[in-house]
């Protein structure tokens, strides 16, 4: 019995067994995937581009083609908007991107060197991407109420009282810092696992060679840390651009549209803004093309961007 | 010396950035633990006592034992849908079994960076008469959540032996049995990682459900913190409990299985 079992073996390598069926097992396997995704992720995300021509708002029986109507609106009589809420986008992009990135870089580094505790702190900074959207949104309300929360109280001491998330001027700023405190433990752990990848004899080798702690964080850890730096950079800015849950609970877009990014505004004119204006599914289905066609314009800028210094570092 | 000092900077920093972390935390703590007139009066200063007033009223006032009954519900079907739907697909891709399964992995990864497709998706759901249904919500937060699965069990298949697949197929075991009784079981750390980010994304979702099940008895846990926000003022106090009774499952879930939490969106980044 065994041997013939050892005998078949180098014959089935050789030749695959092939299936019997007329449908194959695999393709059953891919069946039930392939079909919830091509439904809710396939079929919307191109749908998109079909209701953007309608003048849809919500009713299923009431669906006609309006050619680029929504779009010249979007350009012309609503256009200063428009540009405002692709401005905010990318100042949020670029400030979180930038922020989150410089300090979860700084951070892993530190959580990577040999003391004690390290655990305990990369557990502690990675925790708040565990709690919901709402539960930090919530939080962060709390703590900049202009009346009640402790930041104010604080500021207070220097008479430098505020209305935080209240004040045009820095709403945004505050919106990024809330985002890039949620999130920073997400990049710090992806700068870890580039990090530790970095086999330990090159710096041996280089501290032999009289390298300074600084000349090897430039020298080698840089340089090895590329792919993880592009990876982080590129799921920042996406989930940067992308994003307006937070944002939609501190601030709703407000005051006075400070906070409004395009990602924002795609939802509000789902479900009708709090301002009063009505929802117009159409319409949002156009800028989120819109929204679409700015994320693959900066995302393929970027990554343009980092590998060609990519390869002018090789 | 130069060493020590290094290390006494690398704590500094460390600690000061702990504590940005955690202090909002302990803000929202403290405050749970407030009565409200003593939270209007001295908003900052520590809670005079521990008791838990606040959690009973804000756990009975939202409805809390339907929500969470609702929210489990969601958070254990969802995962289980994505585990046993993602390894299917993801055990051809990573073998090769069927002729397309390049673009196939590239079109689920590309799912990762699509934007979010609201209108369409308003639609679909309403066209298909799954509006307000539990059903309609599990299958729509299993397709979100299916890409990041996907890369991360390919990238575990990968790793698995294909002499296995030979030594099962020789024996005569099945496609699907060899899927679910030997392949699984081996999955282990890669299923844990899939589900603890699918239950902390399911269990954390107020978008979706806001938008496709506006039924009150169907609703999950995050949109029990409404209920807090009056026309006359909100009730911080009780909304700071609630936020707590919310935060705590996911918390608890992350300290027993924060490994796989970490090395799974390592591994997943560093592959896709």
């Amino acid at each position: 019995m065994e041997t013939s079992v050892t005998h078949q073996l180098p014959i089935d390598q050789a030749k695959p067994k092939r299936p019997r069926f007329s449908i194959s097992p695999a393709h059953l396997a891919i069946l039930p995937a392939t079909v919830l995704f091509t439904l809710f992720v396939l079929i919307p995300a191109i749908g998109n581009l079909f209701f953007s021509f309608t003048d849809y708002l919500g009713n299923v029986d009431h669906i006609n083609w309006i050619g680029f109507d929504h779009y010249v609106r979007a350009f012309t009589s609503d256009w200063g908007e428009i540009q405002d809420a692709i401005v905010k986008s990318i100042i949020f992009a670029i400030g979180v991107t930038s922020i989150q990135n410089g300090s979860a870089l700084f951070l892993a580094v530190l959580v990577n060197m040999k003391i004690r505790f390290r655990n305990f702190y990369r557990m502690i900074i990675f925790m708040p991407t565990i709690l919901g959207v709402i539960v930090i949104g919530l939080s962060w309300r709390l703590i900049l109420n202009p009346i009640f929360g402790p930041v104010n109280e604080f500021l207070g001491n220097f008479d430098a009282k505020s209305g935080l998330l209240g004040e045009p001027d820095i709403a945004l700023y505050l919106v990024i810092l809330i985002q890039v405190w949620a999130s920073v433990g997400y990049a710090m752990v992806i700068y870890i696992a580039g990090l530790q990848s970095i086999p330990e004899e090159m710096y041996e080798a280089a501290s032999i060679d009289g390298a300074s702690p600084m000349q090897q964080f430039t020298y080698i850890t840089l340089p090895l840390l590329r792919p993880a730096v592009t990876i982080n950079i590129l799921l920042s800015l996406i989930g940067s651009l992308k994003l307006f849950q937070v944002i939609l609970i501190t601030t709703s877009g407000g005051p006075a549209q400070a906070t409004t990014t395009l990602s924002l505004k795609v939802f509000q004119e789902l479900t009708g803004s709090t301002g009063g204006s009505m929802p117009n599914h159409g319409y949002s289905a156009a800028l989120s093309v819109l929204h679409f066609g700015l994320m693959f314009v900066v995302i393929v800028a970027v990554q343009w961007y980092l590998s060609r210094s990519e390869r002018y570092l090789e | 010396m130069n060493k020590m000092s290094q290390r006494l900077g690398a704590h500094s920093v460390l600690l000061l950035m702990s504590l940005f972390i955690i202090v909002p935390l302990m803000f929202i703590v403290n405050i749970a633990f407030k009565e409200s007139r003593e939270y209007v009066r001295d908003p900052i200063g520590l809670a005079q006592q521990f008791e838990l007033t606040n959690f009973i009223d804000a756990w009975e006032r939202a409805n809390m034992q339907q929500l969470f009954l609702n929210s489990v519900i969601y958070t254990a079907i969802v995962c289980a849908c994505t585990v046993i739907i993602g390894i299917l697909v993801a055990y051809p891709i990573s073998r090769r079994h069927i002729r397309y399964h390049r673009m196939l992995y590239v079109v689920f990864t590309a799912g990762l960076f699509l934007p979010l497709s609201l209108v369409p998706t308003v639609f679909l759901m309403d066209y298909l008469q799954l509006m307000n249904t539990r059903i309609g919500y599990i299958m729509l937060k299993t397709a979100l959540s299916l890409p990041l699965a996907i890369v991360i069990f390919v990238g575990f298949i990968r790793s698995v032996p294909r002499d296995l697949d030979e030594a099962a197929s020789v024996d005569g075991c099945g496609y699907f049995r060899f899927v679910f009784a030997i392949l699984m079981p081996l999955m282990a750390p890669a299923i844990a990682t899939v589900v603890t980010l699918s239950a902390i994304n399911t269990w954390n979702d107020f978008v979706n459900p806001f938008l496709y099940l506006s039924d009150p008895s169907k609703r999950p846990v995050t949109s029990g913190l409404y209920v807090f926000f009056g026309q006359y003022g909100n009730e911080w106090t009780l909304l700071s409990a609630a936020i707590i009774i919310i935060a705590l499952p996911m918390i608890v879930m992350f300290i027993f299985l924060q490994r796989y939490i970490i090395s799974g969106i390592a591994s997943g980044a560093v592959k896709g």
